[in-house]
């Protein structure tokens, strides 16, 4: 899309200098900015409040909470939405001269707020420039900002892998196990490519993610991690990160950062 | 003013005449991108101070001042060509330097008539001050004296400001958050600021400007653009005032007649891409944000802003001419020359 707009803005430039006057860049150029998504509290046991805004005349806000793509069919939003089961929001926003924004999302999640969490122990710690709260950050449902930069929630790793063991506040049936991570190419911050979830030895779950290697936008993401049902005190997660940054990206062949703030119990 | 409305008639009337073209008449359905509010509203000039990389390469284009003459000289970290010339309506007059890697803060000032650059640059960590030309008449190396700095490489300035008296301020923002305040000839008088989140510490005290309006005495205005704030000191350093600007992640103030100006390099939650201008009035308060959203104040201050529309990628400086358009030069936009808005 970013092509389409440079290629546009040029063939503009190009009008622009065969006269020799200036010449004004008009509407029909330049797109809106996404607009801002905000939910009361990403983890909820039984309701959220998303809110979307943009403070711009004639704007209007279009939305989706199916996770299919926003388009010029979509639903108008007008007043804050109340949501009471896990759901992806995307939003764009559309006006009459302008071309629509990006597409932005946020993603809430239907969850006991009761600490299930007792402990987490990392191996190896989180870097020192970006130390987290140690493990007791992971489990303290509090959301990282998608702008790592400063947030104290986000603990970021450059290792072949991270392990996090877990123990339980008490035998809980388990059906998931969700990770928090972010991913953010530009700043060489990647989500894992596979997540395997172990308990006393034996593996209970495994989730690949694939799209991992492939280029995308900032956003904070959950992978959710299926577990074998059961009743469960303890678990080891083992985090593997890509091993590589992938050959299109300019730290191509080098380490690339995983970035957590969240260990999740369902 | 009657110069600008000048401007204004001359521009109404070559529109005139381009109706009458075929290329023209297809431009017209178009509609002009309008940004800004109320008083401070713009057009976007798609012509001017574009040159061929080949020959005047930029990188960041990180500030831009008005000479005494009235032509527009561009900082860049680029060696080749570290200041650009331009005339007003966007020529090349000509390029100098080629030993400022760092190049990053361009102020000038009028001594006796004649006008003189202060370069901050980050790599050399110091300031270099010039004539107009581009010959070195004095530096300012980084201030051991000062007792703050183990290693050279802590200082990395980032702005200068020279008061009425010959006192040079220069702001470490990129280093220490140090303010250092000189003689004309050189010699640290004064030392304060450094980092931290109180009222008279910053968190990148990226710029540093002299506040004279409404003819008052002599502050200091610096950012703190990590905190999204600008904050008043006396010309001693002491602390007065935090103006709040949540959301604009503002880089050097510049004043031009009651209005600050402010290139707003990040905004909203500081996301790639985003920024846009912000213009304060006479008490300071946010009236105009060209390519943010609408400015509001609620009871408990300005509502936090954002980046409405994707025109600037990183404003770093706005040069303000006398005819109070704008110059916004950007910084990682892609090696893209400043973008010039027109006041309607």
């Amino acid at each position: 899309m970013r092509t389409i707009y440079t290629l546009l803005a040029l063939a503009m430039l190009c009008q622009a200098c065969s006269s020799q006057n200036s010449i004004n860049a008009f509407m029909e150029i330049f797109p809106l900015s996404p607009p801002q998504i905000n939910a009361t509290s990403i983890f909820f046991d039984s309701i959220t409040t998303v809110q979307l805004s943009f403070d711009f005349p004639n704007a209007v806000i279009k939305y989706s909470l199916k996770g299919d793509e926003v388009n010029h069919n979509s639903k108008v939003y007008s007043a804050p939405l109340e949501l009471t089961e896990s759901t992806v929001i995307k939003a764009r926003v559309y006006h009459p001269d302008y071309l629509e924004s990006e597409e932005v999302q946020i993603e809430v999640v239907k969850t006991s707020t009761k600490k299930t969490i007792q402990e987490i122990t990392l191996t190896p710690n989180a870097s020192e420039n970006y130390p987290g709260l140690g493990g007791a950050g992971l489990g303290d449902l509090i959301k990282g900002a998608e702008q790592f930069g400063g947030d104290k929630q986000w603990m970021g790793f450059q290792a072949d892998t991270i392990s996090a063991a877990i123990k339980l506040n008490s035998n809980i049936e388990v059906s998931t196990l969700v990770l928090s991570v972010l991913t953010n190419q530009s700043n060489w911050i990647f989500a894992p490519t596979r997540i395997e979830v172990f308990n006393e030895g034996k593996k209970v779950g495994v989730l690949s993610n694939p799209n991992s290697a492939i280029e995308t936008s900032s956003r904070a993401t959950f992978l959710s991690v299926p577990i074998t049902k059961g009743t469960y005190s303890e678990f080891t997660v083992v985090v593997y990160p890509l091993s590589e940054i992938p050959e299109w990206h300019q730290g191509k062949g080098t380490t690339p950062w995983v970035f957590i703030d969240e260990i999740i119990i369902q | 003013m009657e110069r600008r409305k000048f401007i204004i008639n001359t521009a109404a009337a070559s529109a005139g005449i381009l109706t009458y073209s075929s290329v023209s008449a297809n431009l017209l359905r178009y509609k002009d991108t309008i940004i800004g509010r109320g008083s401070h509203q713009y057009k976007i000039d798609l012509n001017w101070g574009a040159l061929n990389p080949n020959y005047y390469p930029v990188n960041d284009c990180h500030e831009m001042v008005q000479d005494s003459k009235g032509r527009i000289l561009l900082l860049t970290n680029h060696t080749k060509n570290n200041v650009i010339v331009y005339d007003r309506s966007g020529k090349l007059l000509e390029t100098w330097g080629t030993e400022y890697p760092g190049a990053h803060g361009l102020t000038l000032n009028v001594e006796n008539g004649e006008d003189f650059l202060y370069i901050s640059d980050n790599n050399r960590h110091e300031v270099i001050k010039t004539t107009i030309d581009g010959k070195e008449v004095q530096i300012f190396p980084y201030p051991k004296e000062s007792g703050k700095y183990s290693s050279k490489e802590q200082y990395i300035p980032t702005e200068t400001a020279i008061a009425e008296n010959g006192d040079v301020y220069v702001a470490d923002g990129y280093g220490e958050q140090f303010i250092m305040r000189y003689n004309a000839q050189g010699e640290l008088l004064q030392t304060f600021g450094g980092k931290g989140d109180e009222n008279h510490l910053f968190q990148n005290a990226h710029g540093i400007c002299i506040d004279t309006r409404n003819g008052k005495k002599p502050e200091l205005l610096i950012t703190a653009r990590k905190q999204n704030k600008l904050k008043r000191f006396t010309m001693d350093g002491e602390f007065i005032e935090s103006i709040d600007l949540p959301g604009a992640f503002i880089c050097r103030p510049v004043i031009k007649g009651n209005n600050v100006y402010l290139a707003t390099i990040w905004s909203g939650d500081g996301s790639d891409g985003t920024g846009f201008i912000s213009i304060l009035d006479k008490h300071n308060k946010l009236i105009s944000a060209p390519g943010g959203c609408a400015p509001f104040y609620e009871s408990d201050g300005l509502r936090p802003m954002y980046q409405a529309i994707k025109i600037f990628t990183h404003p770093h400086d706005v040069c303000v001419d006398d005819d109070e358009n704008l110059y916004v030069a950007q910084w990682n936009s892609g090696k893209t020359y400043p973008i010039k808005l027109n006041r309607i």
